[in-house]
């Protein structure tokens, strides 16, 4: 799957979980970015992402992440690998 | 919920519709709600749940609301959607709130709720146990453990509020092995020992229990909990089993309300047992021991009289002759079901959302406690079409699937078991309303054989379909006009007579293809041309392909230039539902012999098409205008 598919997939995830048709994700965002991406939130597309793209991450690369970019190269490793 | 059907149209799409705060909106978000949602979508249907109806319990609804609290010791905000739709799946309004978290018990001044739910996490509520403990320390601590929840309940109970107790998840692995039990501080075998505990004390403090451990003992751990979000995030619920979380909390309060559902309604053929009794005979239908099929139709017959003893209602409704429906139940040696266990018995071939309307009137019961069961996907897309109060699960391929099903889907919650429970099924008996009930049809049939999207397939019978044809042939008899059995080498051999007509039909739906379900046999014989065999599969009973297979028929006379149509109708005992099939069609009666032998007949200048609800395959539009032509 592409970058720019899996960014896609995300953004639609993250539109759904926070409520916010107008969400735009690109590879720099950061969740500070966008309103109401809060802890909780947070987990719940992480656990939306894994279902939709039928992985598991583990902790330490969830704790890793720094921005959406770093988020959608782990999903592209997964896919590959 | 694999009970739940999949929904017809996008959730989305159906949700964009949803602006009006009115009951109509109202009785799409429950729809939707009893379709297989993703969580997302669940997610999405709370949004709009909680913008149209946020405060208060519409005031169509007849049960009241429920404001729930949760308290615990866990986060269980990524709950709350799913509780809020659970509620609604059932019909029921709910609206919820959380203590601070860490917190279980009710803090004074704390009010606007009317339902408490406590939900300890293992973790927490086992952490001061030791597994160096002795028997006494453990067994002292266990029932510190089961004391301070009673308080809680009390708390809560004292501010008027219900109570409803989470069991303790086993989210703890053995450290034992098989004899886990012998540790006294393994807290593993304290959570068992606790929930065992829970249940006595439950009972005595009038709470209700929500049996998560044996959900995840049933689906499996992993499907309920993931150590990995309990450490980044304190959910001891998995996300994965929040649907059915919430429809658990739903049951129960539904079942407090006494809304849970009453009447179980079953088909037969291929539900009770397989095969069709009125093709096969008692001694062809499959039940019982010697074929796996056989003895699975048996222990589903088991559970549904396990569910009948604590109380719930049996029905059957059956599209079938109303004796040869019963013959089973007189007669089959490995029938577990009994005429004296059905409270309502109706067979006949008028449509199940009608015979399903008549139950309910000779019961007195509503039809928003019935739950329907049958094999046939259309069937219970009419009953969900006409009747969306019935409760149609979805059923798995295999018979064996079914006890767990509908256990599982938890139709018949109840909280307390009552004398009257058990003994209401001779109560029903006792009132003698066990009679046959035979209905007129008042159901939309032609909004629903429209909206099945069917596609009629014809052809002339050829080597590829004779082996089948000749099996349809050998065992219908219901809807069968002359009941006339052949081989494959006769008819292979009549089939080569230049004068032969021979048609075979398929069926296909938006469930999927049904494969063979018709054969008509003529020959043109100078007069007309003379049906010899006509026959159907019952299973696509009154979906207009009789009407369709006419014209085929008809169009098939035009075109080998016959000038009328000719029929026999031959009674056998068995083909009483056909006796009037070609007066149906617009034929007229010729002659009446003395074994009750009938002779129809028409002209076929005369004949018109007739109004079809399905596209026929080559259509016979084209080949009536050559016909014309000709």
């Amino acid at each position: 799957m592409s970058t720019a598919g899996i960014l896609q997939d995300l953004t639609d995830i993250v539109r759904i979980v926070l409520d916010h048709d107008d969400v735009v994700l690109t590879m720099a965002t950061v969740a500070t970015d966008v309103p109401d991406w809060d802890s909780m939130s947070h987990i719940m597309i992480l656990v939306e992402s894994e279902r939709h793209f039928g992985m598991k991450f583990r902790t330490s690369e969830i704790e890793d992440l720094h921005n959406v970019g770093e988020f959608v190269d782990l999903i592209a490793q997964r896919t590959e690998g | 919920m694999r009970w739940l059907p999949k929904p017809e149209y996008s959730p989305a799409e159906t949700l964009r519709g949803c602006t009006q705060a009115d009951e109509g909106t109202w009785r799409v978000l429950v729809s939707l709600a009893q379709t297989q949602l993703s969580n997302l979508e669940i997610l999405q249907v709370d949004r709009c749940l909680r913008r149209l109806f946020p405060d208060r319990p519409p005031a169509w609804l007849t049960a009241p609301g429920t404001r729930l609290k949760l308290l615990g010791t866990s986060t269980f905000d990524h709950l709350l959607p799913f509780l809020r739709v659970g509620a609604l799946r059932h019909g029921l309004w709910l609206t919820t709130s959380t203590g601070d978290y860490g917190q279980c018990t009710l803090q004074a001044g704390d009010e606007g709720h009317d339902t408490v739910l406590l939900a300890h996490d293992a973790r927490t509520l086992l952490a001061g146990l030791n597994a160096a403990a002795s028997a006494s320390e453990a067994e002292d601590e266990g029932e510190r453990i089961a004391q301070r929840i009673v308080a809680a309940w009390r708390d809560a109970q004292a501010a008027g509020c219900g109570v409803i107790q989470q069991t303790i998840l086993p989210v703890f692995p053995s450290v034992f092995g098989n004899a886990e039990h012998r540790l006294p501080g393994s807290r593993a075998a304290a959570v068992e020992r606790l929930n065992l505990r829970l249940q006595t004390l439950a009972d005595a403090e009038g709470v209700d229990l929500v049996a998560v451990h044996r959900h995840a003992a049933q689906e499996g751990l992993a499907a309920w909990h993931d150590p990995a979000l309990w450490h980044r995030a304190k959910q001891e619920i998995h996300p994965g089993a929040a649907p059915l979380y919430g429809d658990l909390v739903a049951r129960v309060i539904g079942a407090r309300q006494g809304r849970s559902r009453k009447v179980l309604v079953l088909d037969l053929d291929n539900t009770l047992w397989g095969g069709v009794i009125g093709d096969d005979g008692i001694a062809g239908i499959v039940l019982g021991q010697g074929s796996a099929a056989g003895e699975a139709f048996v222990e589903f017959q088991h559970f549904v009289r396990d569910l009948s003893r604590r109380g719930v209602i049996l029905a059957v409704s059956s599209k079938n002759e109303e004796a040869s429906a019963r013959r089973p139940f007189e007669a089959h040696p490995d029938m577990v079901l009994r005429l004296a266990d059905i409270a309502c018995f109706a067979a006949n071939w008028t449509d199940k959302a009608a015979n399903l309307r008549a139950i309910s009137e000779r019961l007195a019961i509503g039809l928003d406690a019935f739950v329907f069961v049958d094999d046939n996907p259309a069937e219970r897309a009419l009953v969900r079409r006409e009747l969306p109060m019935v409760a149609v699960p979805e059923l798995p391929d295999d018979p064996s699937g079914y006890p767990a099903l509908l256990g599982d889907a938890g139709f018949f919650e109840a909280t307390r078991l009552s004398d009257e429970d058990r003994h209401r099924s001779e109560q029903y008996q006792a009132n003698r309303l066990r009679r046959s009930v035979e209905p007129a049809s008042v159901t939309d049939m032609a909004g629903y054989l429209s909206s099945l999207d069917m596609l009629l397939h014809w052809g002339a019978v050829d080597a590829a379909s004779l082996p089948r044809v000749v099996q349809l042939i050998n065992k219908s008899n219901q809807f069968n006009l002359t009941t006339r059995r052949t081989t494959d080498a006769a008819l292979a051999e009549s089939l080569r007579n230049r004068r032969a007509v021979s048609l075979q039909l398929r069926l296909v739906d938006r469930f999927g293809n049904n494969g063979l379900i018709a054969v008509v046999l003529a020959r043109h014989d100078g007069e007309g041309l003379r049906v010899t065999d006509w026959l159907m599969s019952c299973r696509v009973l009154k979906r207009g392909v009789e009407a369709a297979t006419f014209n085929v028929l008809l169009a098939e006379a035009r075109r080998v230039g016959a000038r009328h149509l000719l029929g026999t109708f031959r009674p056998t005992g068995k083909n009483a539902m056909v006796s009037d099939h070609y007066r149906t069609l617009g034929f007229d009666l010729l002659a009446t012999e003395e074994d009750g032998t009938t002779q129809w007949g028409m002209a076929v200048d005369a004949a018109s098409l007739l109004p079809v609800p399905m596209r026929i395959e080559p259509p016979v539009l084209a080949r009536l205008a050559v016909g014309f032509a000709a």
